[in-house]
C-alpha cells in the first residue's frame, strides 16, 4: 500500500495532465479576451477600425486614456465612486447583517413577518415613478451621494443567504453566552459576527461591485457633474462620441471611438478587480455553506 | 423571558436608530434642487441633451449675467446623455417635476407627452406679438405645418426649411477619375464602382445600422432608389418613427381617398432591393452593415477608407467630416452630392415637420419666463453666445454670417435655439454644401407634400404597430442593407408583417388619413 502511494507520487497520473491542460486552456480563454481589452486599448484607432482586436498594441496610442483623462472631473468621480463604494458597502452589510440576525433567530412574531417584508421585493418592486418621487419629493437627496447608497442599501437576495449562514451558526454556543448574561448586542457583535466573517465578505464584495457598477440611480438623482460618479461619466463620454456621428452638433470631436470603449472598460474594471484577491479566500467558502445549509 | 425582553429592546433601538438615520440623511440632499421653492421662476431649469460642453462653465456665467441684467433671471440647463435622454425626460415629465423646457420629437416621447397633458400649446403664444423676436425668427409655414390637430406643442427648432438625405464624397477621387461635378445618379454610381475598381483597398460607401430604409423607401428620397432621385414627390408615412412605412395615394387630395399600401408597392422600391443588393454583392457597399454603428462609419470616412458617406442639408456634413478626412489623408477633398433630376429647381415634396421641438413643461413654474427665454434667445447677440460661445474664446465671426471655431465648444442648439436666419455657418464649409444650403433654407425650394402636417395616431393600433414594428426590423434591415436575396426576403417579410396585423394598420391608416383630408383645404 505504501510502496504504490509512494510509486504514485512519483508518477503523474494521466488524469492530473488532463485536467491541468483543461485548466490552463480555460485560464486563457478568460485571459485572452482580457488581454485583447487592454491591448487594444493602447492600438491606435486608424488601426482598430480596420483589422480589430489583436494581440500587442501595434501601432502604440495613448490617444484614448489621454481622452478619458483630460476630460471633466475624472478625479472627483473617482473620488464619488469610492465614497459610494465604501460609505455603501459599510452601510449596507450593517443593515443587511442586522436585518438577517432578527430574521435569523426566529423570534415570535417579528421575525417572519420581517421575513416576508424583506423577501417581497425580490418580487415586487413599487417601480420608478414611486422610487424617484420618494427620494427626490419626501426625502429631498437630489444631488446627494446618499440618493445612490440608500435604494440599494438592502439586497433580499443577500439577507437570504447571510439569514441562512446566521441559522447554522451553533446553537449551543449562543446559548451558553445568554447563560453566563450576554445580551443580545454582545452575542451579535462578538460571536455571532466573528463566527460569521466568511459570509460578511462574500455580501461585502457583492455589494462593492454593484456600488462601484452603480451609475442608473445617479444618472436618476445626481445633475450636479462635480458629484458624478466614475460610472456615469464614463457612460457619458462614451454616449457623446457615440453620438458625435449623428448628432447635430456645431462640432464633432474626433475622438477615438473603438479604442475610447475599451480604454473605458480597463478603468472601470480596474480597481474593482483588486477587491478580488482580499475577500477570494472567504468567498467559496461563504457561498457553498450560506447556499447549502438553512 | 429577560432575554426576550433583551432582543426587544435590541429591535426597538435598531428600529429608532434607522428612523433617525433615515431622518438624518434625509437632510443631506440639495435644497436647491428644488424648482418648487419660490425661486423656481427666477432659475429656469432647462433639459438638454448630451454631455456638458467643454467650457460650458463660463458660457453659462456669461449667459446668465446678460440674462439676469435684461430679464431678471437665470437658466440651470441639465444634460442628459444621449443614451438615456428620452427615458430620463419621460421620467421627470411623470413625475411632475418643476422643469421648463426641453427637447422633444415625435421619435422621443411627444406623443405621449401631449396625451396626458404634460405639455403646453405654444401655439397662441408664438403668434400672438408677445414674443416679436421670437416670432420673427419662425417662418409661418414651419408654424403651421407644424401644428398636430391645430395646436403646436413645441417650438420646432430647425436651421433649415427642407431636409434631403444624400452623400458627401471624395472629390478628389472623383477628379482622379475624370468626374469633376456628379449631378445624377448613373454618374453617382459610376462613381462608386470606379473607386471599386481602381482603388480597391477603399470602399465606396458605408452604411451603418441605423440608416435603415433610409437606403429604399423614398421620404421624398431614398439613397439608392434611383426613381425617388428622377421623381422626389412622395414621403412615407408610418405610425411611428421605427415603424413599417406606407405610402399614401398621390391623388389623394382630389379623391378625397388616402388608400394606404405598403411600402414595396411604390413604384421603384422593389428595383431599389434588387441595386442595393447587386452593390453589396460586388463590394459597392460593406457587408457589416447590420451590425456596424454610425460613429464607425465616420472613422471609416474619415480615415480614408471610405469614399462616401450619408450627409442631409443641416450644414454640418463639412465640419464632422472635412478636418479629421484632411488629417488622415493630404490633399483630400469633400463635395456635398444631391443628384436630384433637375438640381436644384426640382422641387421635392417636403412635411416641413421639425425633427425637434423645445417644448414647455405644462408643470413648469414660470412658462412665460420660459418664452421670454426663447424670444431673448431669438435675438443674434445672445444665440451667438450660446450657440458658439464666447466671442474670442471659443469663436470668431468671419464675415457678417460665417465663424471660425476657437475650441472645442459644442451647445446642442437644436435642443433650444436652433433659428434658421440666425444660424451661422462654419467656415470651414465646402462650396458645394453651402451651396445647398442655401438652397434647403428657402421654403420656396420645396413643394408641401398632401400629409404635411399629419400624424397618425398609434393608440388605437398600438399592439399591433408593436409587432409589425419588430417583424419590420428583423426582416426588413436584412433587405435594407442587401444582405439577403430580394425575393426570398421581401416574402419572408410580407408573411410576417401580414400575420402580425398589417391589414389592421393600414385600415387604421386610411381612416386616420382620409379624416385628415377632410381638414386639407
Amino acid at each position: 500500500m505504501s510502496t504504490s502511494t509512494a510509486a504514485g507520487r512519483r508518477t503523474v497520473e494521466p488524469f492530473t495532465v488532463i485536467s491541468v491542460i483543461c485548466v490552463t486552456v480555460f485560464g486563457l480563454l478568460c485571459l485572452i479576451p482580457f488581454w485583447m481589452i487592454i491591448a487594444g486599448s493602447f492600438t491606435d484607432e486608424s488601426k482598430l477600425s480596420v483589422s480589430g482586436y489583436s494581440l500587442f498594441p501595434d501601432p502604440f496610442s495613448l490617444e484614448a486614456y489621454r481622452t478619458i483623462f483630460t476630460g471633466p472631473a475624472v478625479l472627483s468621480a473617482y473620488r464619488a465612486s469610492i465614497f459610494i463604494t465604501v460609505v455603501g458597502t459599510a452601510l449596507s452589510l450593517a443593515a443587511t447583517s442586522g436585518i438577517s440576525w432578527v430574521i435569523a433567530r426566529r423570534l415570535p412574531y417579528i421575525s417572519r413577518p420581517l421575513a416576508i417584508f424583506t423577501y417581497i421585493p425580490m418580487l415586487f418592486t413599487g417601480g420608478l415613478v414611486p422610487m424617484y418621487l420618494l427620494v427626490t419629493q419626501y426625502l429631498n437627496l437630489q444631488n446627494s451621494l446618499f440618493a445612490v447608497i440608500l435604494p440599494l442599501l438592502v439586497a433580499p437576495f443577500l439577507v437570504f443567504i447571510q439569514v441562512s449562514f446566521f441559522r447554522q451558526l451553533p446553537e449551543e454556543i449562543l446559548e451558553s453566552a445568554r447563560v453566563d448574561g450576554a445580551s443580545e448586542l454582545r452575542i451579535f457583535f462578538q460571536i455571532g459576527l466573528p463566527l460569521s466573517k466568511p459570509i460578511l465578505a462574500v455580501i461585502a464584495l457583492f455589494y462593492a461591485v454593484t456600488y462601484w457598477n452603480e451609475w442608473f440611480h445617479a444618472l436618476l438623482f445626481i445633475s450636479d457633474t462635480e458629484k458624478y460618479p466614475l460610472q456615469l461619466l464614463l457612460q457619458n463620454l462614451i454616449s457623446s462620441v457615440t453620438n458625435a456621428a449623428t448628432l447635430p452638433q456645431s462640432t464633432a470631436q474626433a475622438a477615438p471611438v473603438y479604442q475610447l470603449r475599451l480604454a473605458l472598460t480597463a478603468v472601470t474594471i480596474g480597481p474593482i478587480l483588486l477587491a478580488y484577491p482580499f475577500a477570494q479566500r472567504y468567498f467559496v467558502k461563504g457561498l457553498t455553506l450560506g447556499a447549502t445549509k438553512g | 423571558m429577560s432575554a426576550n425582553l433583551s432582543r426587544r429592546g435590541f429591535l426597538a433601538a435598531g428600529g429608532g436608530l434607522s428612523l433617525a438615520a433615515v431622518l438624518g440623511l434625509s437632510g443631506c440632499g440639495d435644497s436647491n434642487s428644488d424648482s418648487s421653492s419660490g425661486d423656481g421662476a427666477k432659475d429656469l431649469k432647462l433639459l438638454l441633451p448630451g454631455a456638458v460642453p467643454d467650457g460650458w462653465a463660463a458660457v453659462l456665467e456669461a449667459v446668465n449675467k446678460k440674462l439676469q441684467a435684461d430679464l431678471g433671471f437665470s437658466i440651470t440647463p441639465q444634460f442628459i446623455n444621449w443614451n438615456n435622454y428620452g427615458s430620463q425626460a419621460l421620467l421627470k415629465f411623470t413625475a411632475g417635476e418643476k422643469f421648463e423646457t426641453a427637447l422633444q420629437a415625435r421619435w422621443l416621447n411627444m406623443a405621449q407627452l401631449v396625451g396626458s397633458g404634460s405639455l403646453v400649446d405654444v401655439g397662441p403664444l408664438v403668434t400672438g406679438g408677445k414674443y416679436p423676436n421670437l416670432q420673427k425668427t419662425l417662418n409661418d409655414k414651419l408654424i403651421e405645418l407644424n401644428k398636430w390637430s391645430g395646436k403646436l406643442w413645441g417650438i420646432p427648432q430647425v436651421n433649415s426649411a427642407g431636409r434631403i438625405h444624400h452623400f458627401a464624397i471624395r472629390q478628389d477621387l472623383a477628379e482622379k477619375y475624370g468626374i469633376t461635378e456628379i449631378t445624377d445618379y448613373p454618374t453617382l454610381e459610376k462613381f462608386w464602382y470606379d473607386v471599386k475598381q481602381r482603388d480597391p483597398r477603399v470602399t465606396p460607401i458605408a452604411l451603418s445600422q441605423n440608416q435603415s430604409n433610409l437606403t429604399c423607401v423614398p421620404g421624398p428620397v431614398a439613397m439608392f432608389n434611383a426613381a425617388s432621385w428622377e421623381n422626389a414627390n412622395r414621403i412615407a408615412q408610418s405610425f411611428s418613427g421605427g415603424s413599417m412605412p406606407f405610402f399614401l395615394a398621390e391623388n389623394a387630395k382630389e379623391t378625397g381617398s388616402s388608400d394606404p399600401v405598403p411600402f414595396w408597392e411604390l413604384d421603384g422600391v422593389v428595383d431599389a432591393l434588387r441595386t442595393i443588393r447587386k452593390y453589396y454583392q460586388d463590394g459597392i457597399i460593406n457587408r457589416d452593415a447590420l451590425n456596424v454603428d454610425a460613429a464607425t462609419t465616420k472613422g471609416l470616412f474619415t480615415n480614408g477608407q471610405t469614399a462616401s458617406a450619408w450627409a442631409t442639408t443641416d450644414g454640418l456634413s463639412s465640419t464632422t467630416l472635412l478636418p479629421g478626412l484632411q488629417k488622415a489623408v493630404k490633399g483630400a477633398q469633400l463635395a456635398n452630392v444631391v443628384p436630384l433630376k433637375g438640381g436644384k429647381s426640382a422641387k421635392p415634396n417636403q412635411t416641413f415637420q421639425a425633427d425637434n421641438f423645445t417644448v414647455l413643461n405644462a408643470k413648469g413654474a414660470s412658462n412665460e419666463r420660459a418664452m421670454q427665454l426663447e424670444d431673448w434667445l431669438s435675438i443674434k447677440e445672445n444665440h451667438d453666445l450660446i450657440s458658439y460661445g464666447v466671442e474670442g474664446k471659443d469663436w470668431k465671426p468671419v464675415g457678417a454670417d460665417k465663424f471660425e471655431q476657437l475650441s472645442t465648444y459644442a451647445f446642442p442648439g437644436f435642443a433650444l435655439c436652433w433659428r434658421t436666419s440666425l444660424e451661422r455657418r462654419s467656415a470651414l464649409m465646402t462650396e458645394s454644401e453651402a451651396d445647398w444650403f442655401s438652397w434647403a433654407q428657402d421654403y420656396d425650394n420645396f413643394t408641401v407634400d398632401t400629409f404635411a402636417s399629419f400624424i397618425p395616431d398609434v393608440n388605437p393600433v398600438k399592439r399591433e404597430e408593436a409587432q409589425i414594428s419588430q417583424a419590420f426590423t428583423q426582416y426588413g434591415n436584412p433587405l435594407f442593407f442587401g444582405a439577403v436575396d430580394v425575393d426570398a426576403g421581401l416574402d419572408k417579410l410580407k408573411k410576417a408583417v401580414s400575420s402580425a396585423g398589417l391589414d389592421k394598420l393600414q385600415t387604421e391608416l386610411a381612416k386616420q388619413a382620409d379624416e385628415y383630408l377632410k381638414t386639407v383645404k
